[in-house]
């Protein structure tokens, strides 16, 4: 299963929100991060050809997908940003209303829609109006539909905003699970969506790929660069000037404070701050690529 | 005050709102000048009117009196002669001869006719007719300005003698209210009245296209500034502010009456350029009583201070009006209610206007009402006092208390409301009871578009009180004969009811000359054989008519079904009248309700961008909301005529609806093949086309905007606007836009001056569906 994205442009009057974007997708989760006005909406709205672009195409094992139109559709899940659900229909029949859209057999709907229900956890209140549930709740059904109907390609746009912390991880864990066989593509901010679960980061910014690789490969682009400083309260000031803050965290004496050495820096930078070496993460190529001082790609 | 300069900058800059009046203004314009154009009596030369007017002024009242009066003899005699004058020896001339010498003893009717050409002679209007008419309207005029001085004497001798006899001192009320007319037009005051040109000034501060649509403009004024705010949900944002509840209503309040005195101002004055454009102003410093329609008025002003009282007076009630508006769309939480509110709100004040009689008890409803208050040339240009507990008080003040205190309460309610009003949340525990048995999820995108078209947006209970009020409106409906004459002839289509014959030729000629017989030795002391004399002169000439078709006509199998047919009731609904009217007016309001969100509820709702990416979401569901909405049209034309059709069908009955429509008087120019039952189904198809057509346009406009009040109004604005117009009697209106379609009788029957306006409807229409077809299945014509 494949699909490319071959050289795709869009622009808003003087703004390009891609530029000759290009790429192809094969089974399991991808994760689409860039910071707001990136091109990550637009390119999503292309994706499922709700929005034309200016140039390029999109193929879906070969066959463009505008020429494939309803059958394209046909394996497309999408889940939008925003809240998009039918406050007086009930999660029950909004699902059944969605699986009818989708072309779904009566009897595959029967089925299905209790299950996805279960699987995020809506069971208990499928029968309650969507207007009553919670932000967290109504996030959920959107989910559900998305997944609705043994999608091949699913596209999710922020799927765990609004979410608790336990809330998160088993939505991750569920995307997970349904990635076998499918290609997922995960737009969003929160990097830890992504990080265990993506089998390849796409790194956007300003229309363009600054960087696609697995969350392995990118880390190691900025391995020995990742430190934590424990320091007193006093010289986080100094130690925020000096260095690229990425977290902090309160121990019970003193503050851990976790950094990325800039380009100019190195180890002896730090000589006089109690220090440790630590693993880089995703977020901390997020911050590293997207620092607001850096114009250059990262390779 | 920052947040007042906020707010106020935002509705003055507002494109919307601007484009929107400029829309309005023109509308106005337009609307007025092609009412008036339309109704003009007086020929094709419209500059008439001004002519006559201005030569008029020029005199005085009794040179004005004297000078019409010739000319009306004169034009008189010469429209009576001008046909027979080159055939001086027929007996009809002699005829006309003798009654016009006795008539006019004084002319030389002879010298008249021979040298006088009628054209020539008609100086304003350059038509014979059409000149005597304008003329005796102007005598007519003359007369009551160089008879005003008697007439306000006649007024304080009758209030004298009145007052003077206990016989008619009938109540407290009644003696005080004769009192208070006394000493009112006995201290009345005002300057010589003599003749003026009224009709600029009567026509724009009467009319009633620029009544409805300030009234559409103050609904508009409200929707941008508070409603639209209301639908972003940007007003439960503002509420959590420290400044976001009275401080925020009270601006928004102060800029919704400066943009309704702008507004209101700028329409009025639009109306008054319109007007003197055709009539021209005559005096503006003449007394208000020298214009037609104010002669028993009281005030002391002159004609331009009328105007600016007017003004005044309107703009204070269309601030009433806007913030009422207001205080509905407070209460009523949703875009849909709030609308439904004041429609409702503003249909029982036209109803209770128009309903309740001058002299009843409730006639206070029917003075003190914002409707009556809008037409406000009617409080300055009549003397009428109500009661108020016993104590007469003119309508002029009434106004000014009640208005100003009205809205004194409607602001303070609004911003009271305003400020402690919660946002609606939904009570679980009540409406959403967990359901015990798991019932199985059910399929089917139909099932789900109807769920929504008439469950969730509450078409089907808005068609079910509809359909309620129709068959209310219907119970208790008796024909009553409107005189003896209307009995007669029922009578005689009783026997002669089906097709033409010779036997029915006979019987008519037959009941002719019996009852000549018996009304010549009869006194006949009550009319009675004169009225039936009367119809069957009718019924003769209609057999003569019907027999004539029936030779002419070469179809010789339908011409056998040349019929006498009791016509009352076809034409009930056939003709355009009030009932055909109102129900036109119906349908088209049922359409806006029921049909604006079919295509709007998945914007509304956010659901555009899922369902627009699903297999089935875009033709598939596009079609049957297309179907939903063609099944809405035909629901629409079967509630609101049944009940009507059945009503006519008691009372009236409908026979030989087999027989061609040519044997009904007014559609005797129809083809003979077209029968009435025939004709009927065509009439309700192009009903129902029409509805179909509004439906494309609804949805369009739903497609565009994305914004169910903004659909709403503007879809008012184009469907239910001019259907109004019609109904209230404007008639230019009933081939406007939607109208040819949804009265129908007459785009059926072949008048040709309404083709262009339905062809420019159904172009439009066709437009507006093939635009949304493309938008909403995300059509693209490049590669």
């Amino acid at each position: 299963m494949e699909l490319t994205i071959k050289n795709v442009s869009k622009s808003y009057k003087d703004v390009k929100a891609l530029n000759n974007f290009t790429i192809t997708l094969t089974d399991g989760v991808y994760g689409l991060l860039g910071p707001n006005g990136a091109g990550k909406t637009t390119l999503i709205r292309i994706i499922t050809d709700n929005m034309k672009a200016d140039s390029g195409s999109i193929t879906f094992n070969g066959k463009n997908i505008k020429e494939m139109g309803k059958d394209y559709r046909s394996v497309l899940g999408y889940m939008p940003q925003h809240n998009a659900t039918y406050s007086s229909f009930t999660p029950k029949e909004f699902l059944s209303y969605i699986g009818s859209l989708k072309g779904m057999k009566k009897e595959d709907i029967e089925v299905q829609v209790p299950a996805l229900l279960k699987n995020v956890n809506l069971s208990e209140v499928m029968d309650r109006k969507i207007g009553t549930f919670s932000g967290g709740m109504k996030q959920r059904v959107m989910l559900a539909q998305a997944l609705l109907g043994d999608p091949k390609i699913v596209v999710l746009d922020e799927p765990t905003a609004g979410l608790d912390p336990k809330e998160r991880i088993r939505i991750r864990n569920l995307i997970s699970s349904f990635a076998m066989n499918r290609i997922v593509v995960i737009a969003t901010h929160v990097v830890s969506d992504v990080e265990f679960i993506a089998k390849e980061i796409v790194l956007l910014k300003k229309g363009e790929i600054v960087h696609h690789d697995t969350p392995n490969t990118l880390s190691r682009m900025i391995e020995d660069r990742v430190y934590e400083i424990y320091s007193d309260i006093d010289k986080l000031d100094e130690i925020s000037k000096k260095f690229e803050v990425s977290n902090i965290q309160k121990g019970l004496d003193r503050l851990a404070i976790r950094i990325l050495l800039r380009e100019d820096q190195n180890e002896d930078s730090l000589k006089n701050y109690e220090h440790n070496a630590l693993r880089a993460s995703v977020e901390d190529v997020y911050l590293h690529v997207f620092d607001e001082e850096r114009e250059h790609r990262v390779i | 005050m920052k947040i007042f300069t906020f707010e106020f900058k935002k509705s003055f800059t507002d494109k919307a709102t601007l484009f929107f009046l400029i829309g309005l203004i023109i509308i106005n314009l337009a609307g007025i000048y092609v009412n008036e154009l339309s109704n003009f009596e007086y020929g094709s030369d419209f500059s008439a009117v001004k002519k006559i007017d201005n030569d008029l002024m020029a005199m005085s009242d009794e040179a004005a009196i004297s000078y019409l009066t010739e000319r009306i003899s004169v034009s008189t005699i010469l429209s009576v002669m001008q046909v027979f004058k080159d055939d001086t020896d027929s007996p009809i001339y002699k005829i006309n001869m003798d009654s016009l010498k006795k008539r006019y003893p004084d002319y030389d009717i002879k010298n008249i006719i021979s040298n006088i050409d009628p054209i020539e002679y008609s100086i304003y209007t350059h038509q014979i007719h059409a000149e005597i008419k304008l003329l005796n309207t102007k005598l007519k005029e003359a007369e009551r300005t160089f008879e005003y001085s008697h007439y306000v004497d006649n007024i304080i001798e009758k209030a004298q003698q009145v007052s003077d006899s206990p016989l008619f001192q009938t109540s407290e009320f009644a003696k005080r209210n004769n009192k208070k007319t006394l000493e009112d037009y006995s201290s009345l005051n005002v300057g010589k009245v003599e003749f003026n040109s009224s009709k600029a000034i009567t026509s724009s501060t009467s009319s009633m296209i620029t009544l409805v649509l300030s009234i559409i403009m103050v609904m508009f004024f409200c929707i941008r500034i508070f409603v639209k705010d209301k639908e972003n949900n940007t007003i439960e944002l503002f509420k959590t502010m420290k400044y976001g509840r009275a401080s925020l209503m009270v601006s928004k309040l102060l800029t919704l009456f400066f943009l309704i005195i702008v507004g209101g101002l700028l329409l009025n004055l639009s109306s008054l350029f319109v007007s003197y454009l055709i009539y021209g102003f005559g005096d503006l410093s003449a007394p208000i009583q020298t214009i037609v329609g104010f002669t028993s008025s009281i005030y002391e002003v002159s004609v331009f201070q009328y105007l600016v009282l007017y003004n005044l007076f309107n703009i204070m009630t269309l601030v009433l009006l806007g913030f009422l508006f207001m205080l509905i769309f407070i209460i009523l939480n949703k875009s849909l209610h709030g609308y439904i509110g004041i429609l409702a709100f503003t249909g029982v004040s036209i109803a209770l206007n128009l309903a309740i009689d001058p002299v009843s008890s409730l006639n206070l409803l029917k003075y003190l009402n914002i409707y009556n208050f809008l037409a406000s040339s009617n409080i300055i240009n009549r003397y009428l006092n109500l009661s108020m507990f016993g104590y007469p008080m003119a309508l002029k003040d009434i106004f000014y208390v009640s208005t100003l205190i009205a809205i004194g309460i409607t602001f303070f309610a609004c911003v009271s409301i305003f400020s402690k009003q919660k946002i609606g949340g939904h009570s679980s525990s009540k409406r959403n009871r967990i359901s015990k048995r798991e019932k199985k999820a059910k399929a089917g995108i139909l099932r789900y578009e109807l769920y929504k078209a008439f469950i969730i947006s509450p078409t089907l209970i808005i068609m079910i009180i509809v359909l309620a009020l129709q068959v209310l409106s219907t119970k208790g409906s008796e024909t009553g004969f409107a005189n003896i004459e209307a009995a007669y002839y029922e009578y005689y289509m009783d026997k002669l009811k089906g097709p033409i014959s010779e036997s029915k030729t006979k019987y008519l000629l037959g009941e002719k000359e019996r009852v000549t017989e018996e009304k010549l030795v009869s006194t006949d002391p009550n009319n009675t054989y004169a009225n039936q004399l009367v119809v069957l002169d009718l019924l003769i000439k209609k057999d003569m008519g019907l027999n004539k078709l029936y030779e002419d006509k070469m179809d010789s199998k339908n011409s056998e079904k040349l019929s006498f047919i009791y016509e009352l009731g076809y034409e009930r609904f056939l003709l355009n009248n009030s009932d055909v009217l109102l129900l036109s007016l119906i349908t088209a309001l049922l359409a806006v309700l029921s049909m604006t969100n079919i295509f709007l509820f998945e914007y509304r709702e956010n659901t555009y961008n899922i369902i627009n990416v699903t297999k089935h979401g875009r033709q598939r569901t596009f079609w049957y909301k297309i179907g939903i909405k063609i099944s809405m049209a035909f629901l629409i034309i079967l509630i609101t005529y049944t009940p009507f059709v059945y009503r006519i069908k008691e009372n009236y009955g409908l026979s030989c609806i087999d027989a061609p429509i040519a044997s009904l008087e007014s559609f005797s120019h129809m083809p003979i093949n077209i029968s009435i039952g025939g004709y009927l189904v065509s009439v309700f198809i192009v009903k129902v086309l029409g509805l179909v057509l509004v439906s494309f346009v609804i949805s369009f406009l739903a497609s565009k905007f994305k914004s169910f009040i903004m659909t709403l109004v503007v879809s008012t604005f184009i469907v239910i606007v001019p259907s109004f117009l019609s109904f209230i009697g404007l008639k230019v209106f009933e081939s406007i836009l939607f109208n040819s379609f949804l009265i129908g009788n007459s785009l059926i029957s072949y008048l040709g001056s309404i083709y262009p306006y339905a062809l420019f409807t159904l172009l439009l229409s066709l437009v507006a569906f093939s635009f949304l077809y493309i938008d909403y299945n995300k059509i693209s014509f490049t590669k």
